[in-house]
């Protein structure tokens, strides 16, 4: 789908970006010691702390990702924001004071507090750094990603524009400036959230039916019959149509597809039309295809004519029928707003993907009309199919990505070196306690706004991250102005906590850390300032070089990673006396090096990444958490009972 | 930074403790049930919220209930600390 560039959005997004600049700059005067760049000088006020924490955490993926998903799969979406708000339990709980009492700059501060020793600090600083990077990776591609559609430049463009910004606010004042854009952010993301939130509950739903013949009002797609199957033939959809109608033979891959295909000769325009049985009885759906050609040069064509502004995929995103046959509700309470999506017929919209043996590749989007009661259960996602389809695997490999986002947010290195930036551990304590409260209630108006999205008509069927900017379109050209420049803040936000979590793994762990050289505190800050210029300039290259993969899934391995190398040791440490220095050390490559195996040998690895049969993969389910996790504890425990002085 | 452990008031940290375990029983019901109930999770415990919604909800105002409680357990705890080390330093009568 070729989207409008918006002047508005383009403007605010520049006043936003303006704005976070001259922040940094302002506050780059004040921050010449290490304590201040790495550290916001200890001084933050819980407050503005928690709201940061909120901007430092609630990423692309949280705001696009959760938003889309829901507005394409329902309740699935839902299970995720659940998922990474009860990690914050975790992180108040268990590591929000100690991090506090026991670090100075980053995490192997805390880890190696009782040892001081070099190969935990080794161990640590690459585990930081590759958690870092697998979360850095999908910001920078969204960031491209999305700038193409909203502001009008190409994918590189927008990579290099977010990691320039994000370098400057950076090195400009480190933790300083990255804690206020993010508390910027966050304030911003969850005062828009629920005013969105707002205008979606104000407008209701109203019931579009599918068009029924000519003359009908409806969404704009067709649904012929019921018809017996023998009916199904190429005039029970050109009876009524001009002449000049050529049916496609169903040969090649379409053989045994279920769809007529139909182009009109004069135009080339291409109808399609998806036989689906309900109960005993056939119908015929229009359907939309996008076709990309084999060699790559030639533009995409949808419904057979080249993707143009005036050719394009139909925006979706329609209630076939309301509960007690309303055709509007009206404004709803939030109740009422879920009771109603719950009563009604939604039509979702299914894909399939279909190539050529000459490599042109057709997906073809088709409408599925769902039982609103069947959006609000679980198992909708693809990648979560599995646990209605009763397979084990699946299933274990849900609750294994549930297990890693709950152990897996208390091991962000970018999220525990948020608690050195506050005066004392009350402080921490109360910090997250904020946090919690934003992203809780940030991820409660995630429901509302993907069923809104759902519900609103503005869908871009290709493309379920663009969920919740074009559902703000719907409500106007500021609305979505507005959105658009805010899902670039989350993007500025989450890459300058990952930055600076990564320039203090590289100055103060491995360079003065691991390697002994004993820097000066001014030395230092220039250390770390040239780290971040390093790891935004790789950002920004792996940001370009991963523009056509799919990297969404990075963010869950994130987790998983950071769980499995850093909660054992960090728990272990805190609650365990008889922890040793190479149970640690042993507990943390292993945990580094058995998620990464993990992952590197599964299934979504070997269709994702490598394109191979992902039947052929080694391991059996996708997430690891919950092997490696308790495999991470298992090797602290048995290392330091090995270790142990008697 | 500072490396000895502080010294707590240990009904705070029992607090915590249970608190902790509170949640992970409820989160890890909740992940179980969508995994091997899905179907169960369409039922309504209230008319027009299906029980997939209710719960989701549910343990997101679970988690500010444990955060608001924990924090009042920790105040309870400071408050506590601070009466008896004044109680200590009181000139005895």
């Amino acid at each position: 789908m070729i989207h409008q560039t918006s002047m508005l959005a383009v403007m605010i997004f520049f006043f936003f970006v303006s704005i976070t600049l001259l922040l940094s700059f302002f506050l780059g005067w004040r921050t010449k010691s290490a304590q201040a760049y790495f550290a916001a000088h200890g001084e933050v006020h819980w407050l503005v702390n928690g709201v940061a924490f909120a901007g430092d955490y609630l990423s692309a993926a949280s705001f696009l990702g959760i938003c889309g998903m829901i507005a394409f799969y329902g309740y699935d979406g839902f299970l995720y924001a659940i998922g990474y708000l009860a990690g914050w339990v975790v992180a108040l709980l268990v590591v929000a004071e100690p991090m506090k009492r026991l670090g100075k700059f980053t995490f192997a501060d805390a880890i190696d507090a009782t040892f001081q020793s070099r190969d935990i600090r080794l161990a640590a600083a690459v585990s930081t750094l590759v958690v870092s990077l697998f979360y850095l990776i999908p910001q920078m591609v969204g960031a491209g990603v999305l700038i193409q559609p909203l502001l009008g430049f190409s994918h590189q463009v927008g990579v290099l524009l977010v990691g320039t910004v994000v370098i400057l606010i950076v090195t400009t004042a480190g933790m300083v400036s990255t804690t206020y854009v993010q508390f910027l952010k966050g304030s911003l993301l969850l005062i828009f959230s629920f005013i969105l939130v707002g205008m979606i509950l104000n407008r209701g739903i109203q019931a579009v039916p599918f068009d029924r013949g000519a003359g009908s009002e409806g969404i704009g797609f067709k649904e012929l019959g019921p018809f017996a199957e023998s009916e199904l033939t190429a005039e029970a959809v050109t009876a009524n149509a001009p002449s000049g109608l050529v049916l496609l033979e169903p040969v090649g891959p379409w053989k045994d597809k279920p769809y007529i295909r139909i182009k009109d000769s004069e135009s080339g325009e291409l109808f399609l039309w998806r036989k689906e049985k309900v109960k005993e009885e056939w119908f015929l759906r229009q359907s939309q295809i996008l076709t990309k050609p084999a060699n790559g040069t030639s533009p995409a064509l949808v419904g057979g004519r080249p993707l143009t502004e005036d050719n394009q995929l139909t925006p979706v995103g329609t209630v076939l029928s309301l509960p007690r046959e309303m055709k509007d509700t009206g404004p709803l309470g939030p109740l009422e707003f879920l009771d109603a999506v719950q009563g009604s017929q939604v039509l979702l919209w299914a894909n399939e993907r279909i190539k050529e043996e000459d490599g042109t590749v057709h997906t073809v989007y088709y409408p599925k009309p769902t039982p609103g009661s069947e959006v609000l259960r679980p198992g909708n996602l693809p990648a979560f199919k599995g646990i209605r389809s009763g397979g084990t695997a699946d299933k274990w490999n849900f609750v294994s990505l549930m297990l890693a986002l709950f152990c897996g947010t208390a091991s962000l290195p970018h999220i525990l070196i948020r608690y050195y930036t506050v005066k004392d551990e009350a402080a921490a304590r109360a910090s997250t306690v904020v946090g919690i409260a934003t992203i809780g209630s940030f991820y409660l108006t995630t429901l509302f706004i993907g069923l809104g999205a759902m519900t609103s008509g503005g869908l871009d069927v290709s493309d379920s991250n663009m969920a919740a900017p074009l559902l703000a379109r719907t409500f106007g050209e500021w609305m979505f102005a507005l959105i658009s420049a805010i899902a670039f803040t989350t993007v500025l936000g989450t890459v300058s906590g990952l930055i600076v979590a990564a320039s203090g793994a590289v100055a103060h762990d491995l360079i003065e850390g691991w390697m002994g050289w004993k820097l000066h505190d001014k030395a230092k800050v220039q250390a770390g300032k040239i780290a971040a210029v390093v790891v935004g300039v790789i950002a920004i290259v792996l940001g370009i070089i991963f523009q056509k993969m799919n990297v969404n899934f990075l963010v869950g391995w994130a987790f998983s990673v950071a769980a499995s190398a850093n909660l054992p040791s960090l728990a272990m440490l805190l609650f365990w006396k008889g922890t040793t220095r190479q149970g640690v050390i042993t507990a943390i490559w292993v945990g580094l090096l058995s998620s990464l195996t993990w992952i590197l040998l599964s299934s979504d690895t070997y269709r994702d990444v490598y394109g191979w049969d992902p039947q052929t993969a080694v391991i059996p389910f996708s997430q690891p958490g919950i092997v490696t996790i308790p495999l991470g504890f298992l090797t602290i425990w048995l290392v330091s009972l090995a270790t142990r002085k008697k | 930074m500072n490396t000895t452990p502080p010294k707590h008031n240990p009904s705070a940290t029992l607090g915590g403790t249970i608190l902790f375990c509170i949640y992970l029983a409820a989160y890890g019901l909740f992940v179980l049930a969508n995994a091997w109930f899905p179907d169960a999770m369409t039922a309504q415990p209230i008319p027009g919220i299906n029980l997939a919604v209710f719960l989701g909800i549910g343990l997101i105002f679970l988690t500010f209930a444990i955060a608001a409680i924990y924090v009042w357990l920790r105040f309870e705890a400071k408050t506590e600390i601070s009466s008896s080390r004044e109680d200590k330093r009181a000139p005895k009568s």
